[in-house]
């Protein structure tokens, strides 16, 4: 039969598990050799600094540390270390680490976030290390100072640049005896191109378009209607003028009425219907393009077409970029990273991945000769002429949300152009409502 | 004071079974001071301010619960969470429950089906919801190819603002493991000796079940009540992931809302109001069924009875 | 927050049957049951079964075959490789032994904190113990999302932050409402007269906890066991906010290192869930054979 503790044992079980506790927290808080924080100088005069990026696969993260080792060969006194980290959830643990004082001293940046970041104080200003090392801004054909500029600050160095291109499905062009659009192509043009490229018997469509509320690719289409999301001062909501309306029901019908292409709705959870060969023609990022390449069929870039009657063209551009945070106390050392970053040795190392935003290493030939047999230049002369920003605010987070979740219903069938249009102004001004004043310029 | 003199008034055996008491849950106080009460008394101080994270918080009083009050989502997403709730509460109760009988069967190979009926529980939620997209696309998906075979043209399910939140309910019942596997632990715990009791009276099984089985799974059925609630007031993840509150803020779930306020609209202020609100809503709701489960929750081992 | 009071005893109306008939219509009721029961088993098991049917076949898939519509269950092309990738790309052993390590002491120390606690609850009166216990489940009512900051702020200053300590030590502590509230229902549905009798061989309190009350609980410390293994195994976000290095990862956190913000190698993610969820699956196969028997409804054990 069972025995039963004493009183004195029951003590001495109570006692070995208050014990047993203790050893245990000691234990597991022991194995703390990484760095909590801001990490001492590592001795010899040597800094440590850290930089933080989601990981964007293997061939990403390495090409990364490789362009780093350039630095670090350079500025031996300077160590870097490199966090990678996953995606999700980045932008929270970095807040979180930022109020908890433990935050790394540069991460990379994106269009939702350093805007946002900087009005509050998050960054670091570097227009001063900019003029005082009299960094070339004019050698770039991408102009940073409308994406992370605020106030005259700019709170991000280039990583590189991208945003909206236009791929053709080449093979489908062939198979419906078409040509190559000329580069001075309209809206028309473009309808005609997908009408005869529709076929609704094999599920194949003439064009898609995506990721599609603004501040992505429809708003190339309000643009080139005349219109725009915000007024120029971006204190206003401007969807509901009829020429960002008509380029919005010009999307519609392109659904609705002529049938060349497929409701987001409609592809909710599925592969990207271009790279399955069911699309002709695709609006979509210039991150796109390595996987477009490994799909197995032939494709081109195209240029934009132009509204009919407007002549505009237009194409949206958002970059990614290095920040100093505001908490780092190695802000020279980190600085010198940045500019390595944003500068030629960056630009280059980095070329593989995205769009270098200086102009000798976009027309050099090692960069477009890795985007060959195409030609990237078609992309980058869009950008240069014809790019607008994602209209970045303070408050952008909240109001692209606002703004699609209303336009979403025309998606939907559920709402008419104007009926969303209405209510996305009314959900932004409502927003914007709320802001401090010193956010109005 | 007063809770003193009381201690010292008890008898000793009753005096002794209070200290142990305390000894007993001494680990978990410990806990609660060290780490769970602090942070709690901060985001109830932080509902009062202005706090933005990566600036120090500015104390503006009731501003925060002012502002709730007319805040259009605030009570859009109050109305989306209450339907789940009260929705697929119910509905994952009396599925699970119905799981847990037939898993409860003396069947052939009955570890296997409970392994099986255990797996949407098992599978990452990431894998899970991005099936789930596919189950719901209207042009290709299964739940608009199954209705196409009877005739039925399916609607745009995620896509539409009326379809939305029905469809993540529909999801939310597809994982019923884990309350299947506590009421499965519950029906272990009947003494058999009662069921043989009811055998000798001549019981038939449904007797046995509504005289037997129910009364002895209340307190299992109290705690998946509760806990069910709580957790359904909290989703987060899978409208996330899967709608980002659309369309038209028909998936704006409550803890949603909450967590872009606090990590995306640098508001964090605002979002601890929000959670002091939903606080105060689970409390009524669980004081509510604790009330109730007197009439119906039945204990064997009631300490009151002494 | 109040305790129900005790109802009277169950009470059975049906006449009883004479034994020769009872056993005729039991036979006859059992093929009958096994008509209806299997086909509902057998449909439920399909419905069950297709996300771990797709999750397999993707991580044999090339990343842009994954998200077809409608899915491809057999693979085309073949690509087991994705496995040896999955090696490649991350120190898998080393998240392996992370996880295994973080999940094996939460575990154990979730288990023995829950049941003591909860055995307080349950089965002891001490004054405040019911407002106590209305702010153990209190605890679980406030949105992690709010308490994060000042939590992350906390475990800062105790020094713990890329260490394990944040991710085991609460647990040893009480960790987990859920556990003691669950375990406490558990332990409020066994006789008074346990106690008692134990009471009467001259046990102590911890006697009755330890010898008593606890074999008698075997499913419920089981479903902790579980459900603890399963939280602390596939735990993403907590690892996430409290390391840093990626040589502490977890295998949650540590395969989450292939989704990037515009570029998710799905193939990957997806073979190295496999390799994450599986073992989850055999595990509790074999486990759940040890906390529930088979009992049939008649309640006569197998």
């Amino acid at each position: 039969m069972q025995t039963y503790l004493g009183t004195r044992r029951r003590w001495a079980v109570v006692g070995l598990w208050l014990v047993g506790l203790l050893i245990l927290s000691a234990c597991v808080a022991a194995p703390a050799p990484a760095a909590d924080g801001g990490s001492a100088p590592a001795g010899d005069g040597v800094v440590e600094i850290r930089l933080a990026s989601y990981g964007l696969g293997d061939a990403w993260n390495s090409n990364l540390e490789r362009t780093i080792d350039g630095f670090r060969e350079a500025n031996p006194n300077i160590k870097v270390k490199v966090e990678f980290r996953p995606g999700d959830a980045y932008w929270d643990k970095l807040q979180t680490e930022f109020a908890a004082g433990t935050a790394p001293d540069i991460t990379i940046n994106q269009m939702d976030w350093v805007i946002p970041g900087a009005a509050r104080g998050m960054f670091v200003d570097l227009m001063p290390f900019i003029e005082r090392d009299q960094v070339d801004l004019s050698a770039y054909f991408y102009d940073m100072a409308p994406e992370w500029g605020w106030r005259g600050g700019l709170y991000g160095g280039l990583l590189y640049a991208g945003g909206q291109a236009l791929y053709i499905n080449k093979d489908l062009l062939a198979a419906a005896g078409l040509e190559m659009p000329a580069a001075d192509w309209t809206w028309n043009d473009m309808l005609n191109y997908a009408l005869q490229l529709t076929d609704a018997d094999s599920g194949q469509w003439g064009l898609y378009i995506s990721p599609l509320n603004p501040p992505y690719w429809g708003a190339s289409f309000i643009h080139g209607a005349g219109g725009s999301v915000l007024n120029a001062d971006r204190t206003q909501c401007t969807l509901t003028t009829p020429e960002a309306q008509a380029g919005l029901q010009f999307i519609s019908d392109l659904i609705f009425v002529h049938r060349v292409m497929p409701s987001p709705v409609t592809l909710v959870g599925q592969e990207n219907p271009f790279l399955t060969g069911k699309v002709a023609m695709y609006f979509g990022g210039t991150w796109q393009e390595g996987q477009i390449r490994e799909a197995g069929f032939d494709w081109d870039f195209a240029h934009m077409p132009a509204h009919p009657e407007t002549g505009i063209r237009s194409v949206q551009m958002g970059s990614n970029a290095w920040s100093i945070l505001s908490t780092s106390t190695k802000r020279e050392e980190a600085w010198q990273l940045v500019k390595y970053l944003m500068g030629e040795g960056g630009q280059t190392g980095m070329m593989s991945n995205g769009i270098p935003g200086l102009t000798a290493v976009v027309e050099s030939e090692a960069f477009r000769a890795l985007h060959q047999p195409q030609d990237i230049n078609v992309v980058t002369s869009d950008f240069a002429n014809f790019g607008h920003d994602y209209y970045p605010t303070p408050d952008a987070g909240e109001w692209w949300n606002a703004v699609g979740q209303e336009l979403s219903a025309i998606w939907s069938g559920e709402a008419t152009v104007a009926e969303a249009t209405e209510r996305a102004c009314a959900a932004v001004d409502e927003i914007f409502a709320r802001r401090p004043a010193e956010w109005n310029r | 004071m007063h809770r003193f003199a009381l201690f010292r008034r008890m008898p000793g055996y009753k005096r002794r079974e209070a200290f142990e008491g305390y000894l007993f849950i001494m680990p978990w106080l410990v806990g609660l001071i060290a780490f769970v009460i602090g942070p709690i008394v901060a985001s109830f101080y932080l509902s009062f301010t202005d706090y933005e994270i990566v600036r120090s918080p500015t104390f503006v009083g009731l501003r925060n619960f002012n502002q709730l009050i007319n805040d259009r989502l605030f009570w859009q997403a109050l109305r989306v969470s209450t339907i789940y709730v009260f929705v697929s509460v119910p509905l994952g109760l009396i599925l699970s429950f119905a799981v847990a009988l037939l898993m409860n069967q003396n069947v052939a190979l009955i570890g296997l089906w409970r392994t099986v009926y255990y797996i949407p529980t098992l599978v990452p939620v990431i894998a899970s919801t991005m099936l789930w997209l596919w189950i719901f696309n209207p042009e290709f998906g299964l739940l608009n190819m199954l209705l196409a075979q009877i005739g039925i043209k399916g609607p745009l399910w995620l896509g539409h603002s009326q379809w939305a939140l029905p469809s993540l309910i529909i999801m939310s019942l597809w994982t019923v493991g884990a309350p299947m596997l506590i009421y499965l632990a519950g029906l272990q715990g009947i003494p058999t000796d009662l069921y043989e009791a009811a055998d000798i009276d001549g019981a038939g099984s449904w007797a046995k079940f509504r005289n037997v089985t129910i009364p002895m799974m209340t307190p299992v059925i109290f705690f998946n009540l509760v806990i069910n609630m709580i957790g359904a007031f909290q989703v987060f993840v899978q409208p996330f992931i899967m709608t980002q509150g659309g369309p038209r803020y028909a998936t704006l779930f409550y803890v949603l809302y909450l967590y872009q306020n606090a990590f995306q609209y640098f508001r964090m202020g605002y979002a601890s109001a929000l959670a002091w609100v939903l606080f105060a809503i689970i409390l009524i709701l669980t004081a509510l069924i604790f009330r109730s489960s007197a009439l119906w929750v039945y204990y064997e081992g009631e300490v009151r009875r002494r | 927050m109040s305790t129900p009071s005790a109802t009277g005893r169950v009470t059975y109306s049906s006449a009883p049957l004479s034994q020769r008939r009872w056993f005729a219509s039991k036979r006859r009721r059992a093929i009958l049951h096994k008509l209806i029961v299997y086909p509902i088993l057998l449909a439920g098991a399909v419905v069950m079964m297709i996300p771990l049917v797709w999750l397999v076949s993707s991580s044999f898939k090339d990343s842009g075959r994954i998200f077809v519509f409608p899915p491809e269950w057999i693979p085309n092309p073949w690509r087991p490789e994705n496995y040896l990738a999955v090696l490649d790309a991350i120190p898998f052993m080393r998240f392996l032994g992370n996880t295994v390590f973080v999940t094996a002491l939460a575990l154990v120390g979730q288990v023995i904190s829950s049941s003591l606690v909860a055995f307080g609850f349950a089965r002891l009166s001490f004054p405040g113990r019911d407002v106590l216990f209305l702010i153990l489940l209190a605890t679980i009512m406030i949105p992690y999302q709010v308490t994060l900051i000042p939590t992350f702020i906390l475990f800062r200053m105790l020094g713990w932050l890329d260490t394990f300590a944040p991710l085991i030590v609460p647990y040893w502590l009480g960790g987990g409402a859920f556990f003691i509230f669950l375990l406490r229902q558990f332990f409020m549905r066994l006789p008074l007269d346990l106690d008692d009798a134990g009471r009467i061989d001259g046990a102590s309190t911890f006697g009755i906890y330890r010898h008593i009350i606890l074999p008698q609980s075997r499913p419920a410390l089981g479903v902790v066991a579980v459900f603890s293994f399963l939280n602390h195994w596939n735990d993403f976000f907590n690892p996430l906010i409290f390391l840093s290095s990626v040589d502490n990862y977890t295998l949650a956190l540590g395969i989450n290192l292939f989704r990037g913000y515009q570029v998710t190698q799905w193939n990957l993610l997806m073979a190295a869930s496999v390799m994450i969820s599986v073992p989850c699956i055999l595990l509790y196969a074999v486990a759940q054979r040890y906390f529930i028997q088979g009992i049939v409804f008649t309640g006569v054990k197998q």
